[in-house]
């Protein structure tokens, strides 16, 4: 009687091999699930699609059409534009923070609390006037000083309208305040401004002791403005034995154009803002 | 069964060979059906059941409706017109077999269509492309298999299932 088809020696071989082949298969997909092996070759496949894909790359850019190159270009060149704002906006973010930080530590070490400030607009040169987005309903007033920095003296408020103020920068020429040198307890002289980069120390008596480098501040003299607010350094010093009073030349210690961030101080012994 | 385990690690390294490297060159790339090749070298060289299992495994994990349309079209090929001894047979078997399947595959779609059905994805995106790299795949497939089989299988006494 003859065999059926699937007891010959032929049919069981075959299904044996079939077998084996899908066990096979099915080790293999187990072994993806192995702690230890899978991450392993997943980073070769990795690492194999990437070369592959940047040959595909390189293919493809070697065979792209001109009207294709050029329609790329186009979009890189508005994309770079679009990347060069964005930093600059980046850039400047970055410097108001720090701004913002350095006027905080002022606060935090002086104990003063004014009234933290943007400045909104400026005037034509750097040595003008500035207005500030705290007006009188924030509590400004005529006369207060206006800081930057670590207790760097800006300007000080001139004229005060609700929800603005006007700031006369310390380098604007109309710009008069009391002065001394730092650690010296009298007023020294009178800092004006001169339209410049650079302030002028005047009255200085012939008997002061003055020196280049000096950090010149404020005196507090008038009430309005606190005393030991930073305003420059003696660069030289103009004297003349038949005059009674000697001039010094104060380089200021900020750019005024540099700034956005500002602390409006109160009056001293006024309290806070 | 050695050659059996072979074949598995051949279809394993296959598939990850195809998708890793080929299909990431991109562009016309993503029409080589190199696990098509395989199968038809598979089947066309060391047996049906090896073929249809090479097919089967292909569907199974693909969910490709062509492989399984190769598991019922090219086994008859072979049997009754294509021989087994030629490299001529073996590029006339490959054009046939892939050729009659997508075109079964795409009458299924468009009478499934007509009855309602979604079957537009059955159908592969680039059927006359794969058809194109057919050809020249399964004559350099010929010439791997003939080159591993007198230097490296043979040298590790390994009985090739191609």
């Amino acid at each position: 009687m003859p065999r059926a088809w699937y007891t010959t020696d032929k049919a069981q071989t075959i299904a044996k091999r079939l077998v084996v082949f899908f066990c096979g298969l099915g080790v293999l997909w187990g072994l993806s699930y192995v702690p230890f092996i899978a991450p392993g070759f997943h980073t070769v496949q990795g690492g194999i699609y990437s070369a592959s894909s940047t040959v595909g790359r390189a293919i493809s850019r070697l065979f792209a059409q001109e009207s294709t190159l050029s329609s790329q270009l186009e979009l890189c060149t508005e994309r770079l534009t679009q990347t060069t704002a964005t930093a600059a906006q980046a850039e400047q973010a970055n410097n108001e923070v720090t701004q913002w930080q350095q006027v905080v530590g002022y606060e935090q070490r002086s104990g003063v609390h004014g009234l933290a400030a943007r400045i909104i607009a400026r005037g034509e040169t750097p040595a003008s006037t500035v207005i500030i987005d705290r007006g009188a309903n924030d509590g400004v007033a005529e006369g207060s000083a206006v800081v930057i920095g670590n207790g760097i003296l800006y300007g000080t408020i001139i004229s005060v309208e609700g929800t603005q103020s006007f700031v006369r920068v310390t380098e604007d020429a109309r710009s008069a305040l009391s002065a001394t040198i730092q650690g010296a307890t009298k007023t020294m002289g009178l800092v004006v401004g001169q339209e410049g980069a650079a302030l002028q120390m005047q009255y200085i008596p012939q008997d002061t002791t003055i020196a280049i480098g000096d950090i010149v501040v404020t005196s507090g003299l008038g009430g309005k403005v606190p005393e030991g607010l930073i305003l420059g350094t003696v660069q030289n010093i103009q004297a003349e034995p038949s005059a009674p009073f000697l001039t010094a030349t104060i380089l200021p210690v900020h750019d005024p154009r540099e700034w956005t961030a500002v602390i409006v101080l109160p009056f001293p012994g006024t309290g806070n803002l | 069964m050695r050659s059996a385990l072979f074949l598995a690690l051949l279809f394993g390294g296959l598939i990850t060979f195809e998708a890793s490297c080929v299909w990431a060159l991109g562009g016309v790339a993503l029409a080589i059906p190199i696990m098509a090749i395989g199968g038809l070298l598979v089947m066309h060289r060391s047996g049906m059941a090896d073929g249809i299992a090479w097919f089967l495994a292909l569907a199974f994990i693909r969910h490709d409706v062509v492989s399984l349309a190769l598991c019922l079209i090219a086994p008859f090929l072979l049997l009754r017109t294509f021989s087994t001894r030629s490299i001529y047979a073996l590029l006339g078997f490959g054009f046939a077999s892939y050729t009659l399947s997508i075109i079964s595959v795409g009458t299924i779609a468009y009478l499934g269509g007509i009855l309602g059905l979604k079957a537009e994805n059955l159908l592969p995106k680039h059927p006359i492309l794969q058809i194109a790299f057919l050809l020249p795949g399964l004559y350099i497939g010929t010439v791997i298999i003939r080159s591993l089989q007198k230097n490296f299988l043979s040298r590790i006494a390994l009985k090739s299932p191609l």
